[in-house]
């Protein structure tokens, strides 16, 4: 009986999709700087997620038995290689010598877009939880008078 | 304890509950694989294997119905019974709906196995539950 399986499959889920809305909340935050990380100008973040397998070590350990699938997770989180948005506002601090001010290259709609399609994959995880969770409690039933 | 007074139905019971589980898990790492590029989902072919077996064993062709149950544990245990859908693309629609069914299924195979015990009970006992 491996619902603990399960259950870590779905938290694995979970955690990968909070970090996806993690960078999108970051992406969306930083669309109007213009000073990020070393001085350059913020690049926007993409979630690199992969399907996660059980190694020899977590077998080992693991409930859910030699070389099964084990969930997704976080493989790294990646600046995507965009080109600043050039702004000309001369008077403006961060200005070049020209006059342009280098603005991140983020598209709020498509934010949005990985945003909604995150909270549903979210749900969803949540609701694979709840059915496992409702059929470990209907096991605790068996043989029970009611 | 209760295969010695339960016989066929209940280990045949207890069978498809794990195979239910495990149904389970692979739905869950689908949902949890829905964004994952280049994953392709997973499914589980237990029923029709099940009721193969049966129907081979009663038609008497080779072996009885403990012997071909366990090589069909076997394989559920070795995921020999797992299949790989064709599209690089996670369906979030249909592996929900998929674990409704799953869920249910369960419950009906944990009714099923109430429901016998009381059968059990009532033969000990000599009278109404």
């Amino acid at each position: 009986m491996d619902y603990l399986a399960a259950f870590e499959i779905s938290a694995s889920g979970m955690a990968v999709e909070k970090a996806r809305l993690d960078t999108v909340a970051l992406n969306l935050a930083n669309v109007n700087t213009t000073r990020g990380e070393n001085g350059k100008v913020y690049k926007p973040l993409r979630v690199i997620s992969a399907a996660k397998f059980n190694d020899a070590f977590d077998n080992y350990l693991s409930l859910s038995g030699p070389g099964r699938a084990a969930g997704a997770q976080v493989v790294e989180i990646r600046e995507l290689s965009v080109t600043p948005r050039l702004v000309y506002e001369p008077g403006h601090p961060d200005a070049d010598e020209k006059g342009y001010v280098a603005y991140p290259n983020i598209n709020p709609a498509s934010e949005m877009v990985t945003l909604v399609e995150t909270v549903r994959a979210y749900e969803a995880n949540v609701r694979a939880m709840n059915a496992a969770k409702s059929m470990a409690l209907r096991a605790l039933e068996i043989g029970g008078s009611r | 304890m209760l295969d010695d007074i339960g016989g066929a139905t209940s280990q045949l019971v207890r069978f498809a509950l794990d195979a239910t589980i495990a149904r389970h898990r692979i739905i869950a790492n689908n949902i949890a694989n829905v964004n994952t590029p280049g994953y392709r989902a997973q499914g589980l072919s237990f029923e029709t294997q099940l009721a193969d077996a049966i129907e081979a064993a009663a038609g008497a062709r080779d072996g009885n119905l403990a012997t071909r149950l366990d090589s069909l544990k076997h394989d559920l245990n070795s995921e020999a019974l797992v299949y790989r859908s064709t599209s690089e693309k996670v369906e979030l629609d249909r592996e929900i709906a998929k674990m409704s069914e799953n869920t249910l299924r369960y419950q009906a195979l944990l009714e099923g196995l109430g429901k016998r015990g009381k059968i059990v009970k009532m033969a000990i006992s000599g009278q109404g539950v």
